[in-house]
């Protein structure tokens, strides 16, 4: 081999060299990268494994819309509760396979659609809608309540859909409705013989069987209060047992204050009247407020409110009862200058049963169940109970209550 | 003289009710169910009915069935007197046909006559 033979030659041994260390190298690098793509895919398999067992674990059915109201995902749950199969919902208006309706199987308005509402708002925010008490046609034509959240989905900073987890509350409507009516038997029960002895007293009363004497006639009228008392305290107590049901279901509607005012007004002004104490009626200033809430619930609370400024003022003492405006909320206060709380019984006066010391000797036949049912409604709308007081100088009542309930 | 049915089957707010209706000049029937409300207003036609509604055999929602579906007695005014006070129990009973309703603790007796009174006399006509 000549020299210029011989260094081409060992030129070429060292490239070769080169190629293979790097082709060793290069082989290695894709061994490392196609390790790592195959992690990658191990993890987006798990991830979605995931995803899948979550969405057929949960118990609850799950329905996921795009933005057009398309079905693009429903779990087994949903399958189950709806009786559509997944053929059968994929890729098609979701109202083919979940259609909303009263209890009587009627198909609710579309503007009471919580899922058309949703779909209206979807790219303004991202909104949460609970539903307590809808009803839902099955395929095979059964009518269910059903409970059910609608949520919107964001994907990479844009809102993508709406999903709804929603479960059959058939059970629970069972049990509840077993609950009122043993509620409502036991208040017949109980009813049954307290108006027995009404009716009798008052027969006597009337002199139905003969004059009475002055003294028996005391006695008599004695004895008509205490029944009278009794019944009082029966009604209030089944009333709590009913609030107190995790069932109660608060409505929303349109309030407008002015007739609230008017409907409180019209229940207090006879007790009122024969106490000789002066309603304040101060909602001419308010003509155009409005919240939406439950009227019945606001009405109770404000009645108790007023039912107790009234029981413990005197004669030709005024009661406010007015309303303040906040951004987010309202406050109605009640305003009296009654006998008022004793302060080492402010923190009581809410407990069941509790009656503060001077109320007692004030007004013997409360039950101490007022303040607390109002308590416990202000709590199912939202709404927050406070108070100032002074012992002889009278107290104000506040209910500081949002003007939309969430 | 003005004939009356009491359907109740409690006896202290049977003789409550008798004793002011008869002071009042009425003459009173009294059935302690359902079933032997339906025979007494067949007996004896009475101008009007007070009427319990949770009794034995059958109920005051049976009475007031079988009395608003007969077109000789559908006329008859239906007061109930239920200690049922729930928002259904009194819209099921007026819906059937009932003239008026009250929650016997809640009302004085005299409330009762007064409106006995004021159906017999013409004052308040059956719905």
């Amino acid at each position: 081999m000549d020299k210029s033979t011989k260094s081409k030659f060992l030129q070429a041994k060292k490239e070769l060299a080169i190629y293979k260390w790097a082709d060793k190298k290069t082989k290695r690098g894709f061994s490392v990268l196609y390790k790592e793509i195959e992690q990658g895919k191990k993890e987006k398999e798990q991830a979605n494994a995931k995803t899948e067992a979550f969405f057929t674990s949960v118990p609850d059915g799950i329905l996921a819309l795009d933005l057009k109201g398309r079905v693009i995902k429903l779990n087994e749950q949903a399958e189950k509760i709806l009786g559509y199969s997944k053929n059968e919902a994929l890729n098609k208006h979701y109202s083919k396979c979940f259609q909303l309706s009263d209890g009587k199987g009627t198909p609710i308005a579309l503007e009471y659609n919580p899922l058309e509402k949703a779909l209206a708002n979807v790219p303004a925010a991202t909104i949460s809608i609970a539903v307590a008490s809808l009803f839902l046609i099955k395929k095979n034509g059964k009518v269910i309540p059903v409970a059910l959240n609608v949520a919107t989905v964001a994907f990479a900073k844009k809102v993508a859909g709406l999903v709804i987890a929603f479960h059959d509350i058939s059970q629970e409507k069972e049990l509840e409705k077993l609950r009122l009516d043993f509620l409502s038997l036991a208040s017949h029960q109980l009813r049954t013989p307290l108006s027995g002895t009404k009716w009798l007293i008052e027969t006597m009363q009337r002199n139905v069987l003969g004059p009475l004497t002055k003294k028996q006639k005391e006695y008599l009228d004695q004895i008509y209060q205490l029944n009278e008392r009794m019944t009082k305290l029966v009604f209030e107590m089944l009333n709590v047992l009913r609030i107190e049901d995790k069932g109660a279901i608060v409505k929303k509607e349109i309030v407008p204050i002015v007739g609230l005012y008017q409907g409180v007004f019209l229940a207090m002004g006879p007790a009122a009247k024969n106490k000789k104490v002066v309603l304040f009626n101060a909602l001419k200033n308010h003509r155009t407020v409005a919240l939406e809430t439950d009227k019945v619930m606001l009405e109770a609370i404000l009645e108790c409110f007023v039912s107790n400024a009234i029981d413990y003022s005197m004669p030709n003492q005024k009661v406010i009862l007015d309303v303040k405006e906040e951004k987010d909320a309202l406050v109605f206060f009640i305003k009296d200058n009654g006998i008022g709380i004793p302060k080492e019984e402010k923190e009581r006066i809410f407990q069941r049963f509790y009656r503060a010391s001077n109320a007692k000797g004030h007004k013997p036949d409360g039950t101490g169940l007022g303040l607390y049912t109002a308590s416990m409604l202000a709590e199912k709308l939202g709404a927050k109970i406070s108070f100032e007081s002074e012992q002889g100088k009278g107290s104000i009542f506040y209910l500081r209550i949002p003007k939309k309930v969430v | 003289m003005k004939h009356i049915l009491i359907v109740e089957d409690e006896e202290f707010l049977i003789r409550a009710l008798k004793d002011n209706l008869e002071l009042e000049g009425y003459t009173v029937d009294v059935a302690m169910n359902g079933e032997e409300a339906i025979k007494q207003i067949q007996k004896s036609q009475p101008k009007l009915i007070l009427l319990d509604i949770l009794m034995p055999k059958q109920d005051g929602f049976y009475v007031l069935e079988q009395v608003k579906k007969n077109p000789q007695w559908k006329l008859i005014p239906i007061i109930v007197l239920s200690n049922l006070g729930g928002d259904d129990d009194i819209k099921k009973a007026l819906e059937m046909g009932a003239d008026d309703y009250f929650v016997k603790s809640q009302h004085p007796i005299e409330e009762v006559l007064e409106k006995v009174k004021a159906y017999l006399e013409g004052r308040k006509s059956v719905k």
